[in-house]
């Protein structure tokens, strides 16, 4: 992807801290800077704990950093008025959860709820997202009756839909891009590999196709690296690497970096990243 | 691009089946339904009493009223009917209304169908709040009750609601929402402190303020009166109009508070106004009519079960049944053992409890995760 665009997200030197128990303070992320580009599709990796999900939140607004900026589309992200950030933005939580048995159209309809527009345009919108994540067909379902990868996929229909370009299907070549940002927290944990590669490929087709900077936090090295544009590992709360998969993900770094034992094949589509306990 | 919906090679490919909410009765029917129900019970229950009046005569002087037609009743009927029956019922409907969507208000706050006004402590602690205006405003404030007059109740049920549910949602809240089992508990111990200070007020109580705080203990539409009708309806619509123009917001809360927030609602405005509506809402109905519990866990359950949950439904759809319901639980306290009359609050307790229990066993391994 071009980098030459100014970016859509930009972090810079972001620390973030968490109170512990005791009352003294643990930086979780030290450091971090990062910048996504429009159209990019950044996967964010690292061992539990590395501060993946604790970006995600600093960068969707639902952490306070200690110290450093975050700016979203050249503004200061807490200068942004709620709504209109949140027709740009949608935030994919790593467990999205529901307190009453809605339907899967309802739901995601309600990723709708900051947009304007007509009745029949915004219900085609959500429409047009659903067919893209493959739940349009379990519409009038209730989400309870929904297994746990449903869901999941229902749920990336709802934050598709809050910034799915007006356009629908209609290539945007030629149009403005948009700078809006998508944030994914484990899209793809409880999926089966068929949905897995299904959710990578709709993502990274939306990332391209409407010039949305995305930011996926990913365990599988596998899909992070067949389907990101760019990689960046996080290891102890700070970026231990930022490039192209195919440089990033090395049989070295992946070894050191997850602590196991990794092979790496070149094949031609992309590289595929299998893993198996540490022999030492 | 878009993920097929019936993947060949796809283990967990879907089958289509029709759900059974595809059965969900559409919004504009079920207020049809419900608002004949009402009107209906409206008319009996004006009817039902020591003095009958069919419900004939009823629909004969309400056209009379109306400059209609005439004849076909007697003064002492229309008399029975505008001065003692009719404040009655409206009064009842009113308050229902506000019980039916205060409670659909608070399930959306609370992210959790079983908050109640009365179970999680709300009713009480309004309660206690005018129990205490009662025996101890004058001493503290002399002519406080001339100064406030009808108003002073409300006003002190309304603070005593609110002050009730900022304690439990702050006792029982989580990042997942607010969990069953601490909201409970929170409910039983502001419950039982509430008794405990009313018990208390009650005791060192003049004989005369203790008729007017008896009959909050088992609640009673007894007190209706044009006024009384009068103030609940004023202060109703303010709550009714307030509660309502939340139900965007409170249908985004059910994904959660952080993915409400995404969505450009604005929570903590969101939950700050929806505390204070329903706390209103049932202050109202405390302060005159005192604790008529479970009309908000039941009207808005059987409003989902018949329509889902959209809150665009849930909220006019509970108002509508939480007045049928409370109108024809007074008619049956009134006309069960008449000559004497049975406290409404005890009748819909009867009712609403077994149901409750119900409700938790059905649901007892999923709730007591939270």
């Amino acid at each position: 992807m071009t980098s030459v665009q100014a970016p859509v997200l930009r972090v810079d030197a972001l620390t973030v801290h968490r109170r512990q128990r005791g009352g003294a303070d643990h930086a979780v992320l030290r450091d971090v800077s990062l910048t996504v580009a429009p159209g990019e599709l950044v996967m964010l990796i690292g061992p539990n704990g590395a501060g993946k999900s604790t970006l995600l939140a600093a960068v969707s607004g639902d952490l306070a950093p200690a110290s450093g900026r975050i700016d979203f589309d050249g503004k200061p992200l807490a200068s942004w008025h709620r709504k209109t950030l949140a027709q740009c933005r949608a935030v994919l939580p790593q467990r999205a959860g529901l307190s009453l048995p809605f339907t899967v159209q309802e739901v995601i309809q309600l990723g709708c709820l900051a947009r304007t527009g007509s009745h029949a345009t915004l219900a085609r919108l959500a429409d047009e997202a659903a067919t893209a994540a493959g739940v349009d067909h379990l519409a009038d379902r209730s989400m309870t009756q929904l297994s746990g990868g449903e869901q999941a996929r229902v749920h990336l229909a709802r934050v598709l839909a809050q910034i799915w370009p007006e356009g629908g299907h209609a290539a945007q070549t030629g149009t403005e891009p948009t700078r809006n940002l998508l944030l994914l927290d484990e899209p793809c944990a409880s999926l089966d590999p068929h949905h897995q590669h299904a959710v990578c490929t709709v993502v990274r087709d939306f990332a391209h196709r409407t010039g949305t900077g995305v930011v996926v936090t990913m365990h599988d090295m596998n899909l992070a690296g067949q389907y990101g544009d760019r990689v960046v590992a996080l290891l102890d709360g700070a970026v231990v690497a930022n490039g192209r998969p195919h440089d990033v993900l090395t049989r070295t770094f992946v070894q050191q970096c997850f602590a196991v034992d990794a092979a790496r094949i070149d094949a031609d589509g992309g590289l595929l990243v299998a893993t198996r306990p540490w022999a030492g | 691009m878009a993920i097929a919906s019936t993947p060949p090679a796809s283990p967990t490919s879907p089958t289509p089946a029709r759900s059974r909410d595809a059965g969900r009765l559409p919004a504009p029917v079920l207020f049809g339904v419900l608002a004949v129900l009402l009107i209906v019970l409206l008319v009996l229950a004006a009817g039902r009493g020591a003095y009958p009046i069919s419900p004939s005569q009823v629909v004969a002087i309400f056209l009379s009223k109306l400059g209609v037609s005439d004849g076909g009743f007697d003064a002492q009927q229309m008399g029975v009917l505008w001065t003692i029956r009719l404040p009655r019922v409206v009064l009842g409907a009113g308050i229902g209304a506000l019980l039916g969507m205060a409670g659909a208000t608070m399930q959306s706050l609370f992210r959790n169908p079983l908050a109640d006004p009365g179970l999680i402590g709300v009713s009480s602690g309004a309660a206690l709040a005018v129990a205490l205006t009662i025996v101890f405003g004058n001493l503290w404030w002399p002519g406080l009750t001339t100064q406030l007059g009808l108003a002073l109740y409300p006003l002190a049920a309304f603070v005593g609601g609110v002050v009730t549910t900022l304690l439990v949602y702050r006792i029982g809240r989580t990042s997942l929402g607010v969990s069953v089992a601490a909201m409970l508990l929170a409910g039983i111990a502001l419950n039982a402190i509430a008794f405990a200070l009313i018990g208390l007020a009650s005791y060192v109580a003049t004989d005369e303020q203790l008729r007017s705080m008896t009959f909050w203990n088992l609640g009673s539409l007894a007190a209706a009166s044009w006024p009384v009708a009068g103030v609940v309806s004023a202060g109703g619509v303010i709550a009714v109009f307030g509660m309502w123009r939340l139900r965007v917001g409170l249908n985004a809360m059910a994904l959660g508070e952080a993915e409400a927030r995404h969505l450009g609602v604005h929570v903590d405005r969101l939950k700050t106004l929806s505390i204070i509506f329903s706390a209103l809402a049932v202050g109202l109905a405390v302060a005159f009519c005192g604790m008529i519990g479970f009309i908000g866990l039941v009207a808005p359950h059987c409003i989902r079960l018949i329509a889902g949950p959209d809150a665009r439904v849930v909220m006019p759809g509970s108002a509508l049944l939480g007045a049928a319901l409370t109108v024809g639980a007074d008619v049956v306290a009134r006309t069960l053992v008449a000559p004497a009359e049975m406290p409404i609050g005890v009748l819909t307790a009867l009712i609403g409890a077994p149901f409750f229990l119900v409700l938790l066993l059905r649901g007892k391994g999923r709730m007591m995760e939270g």
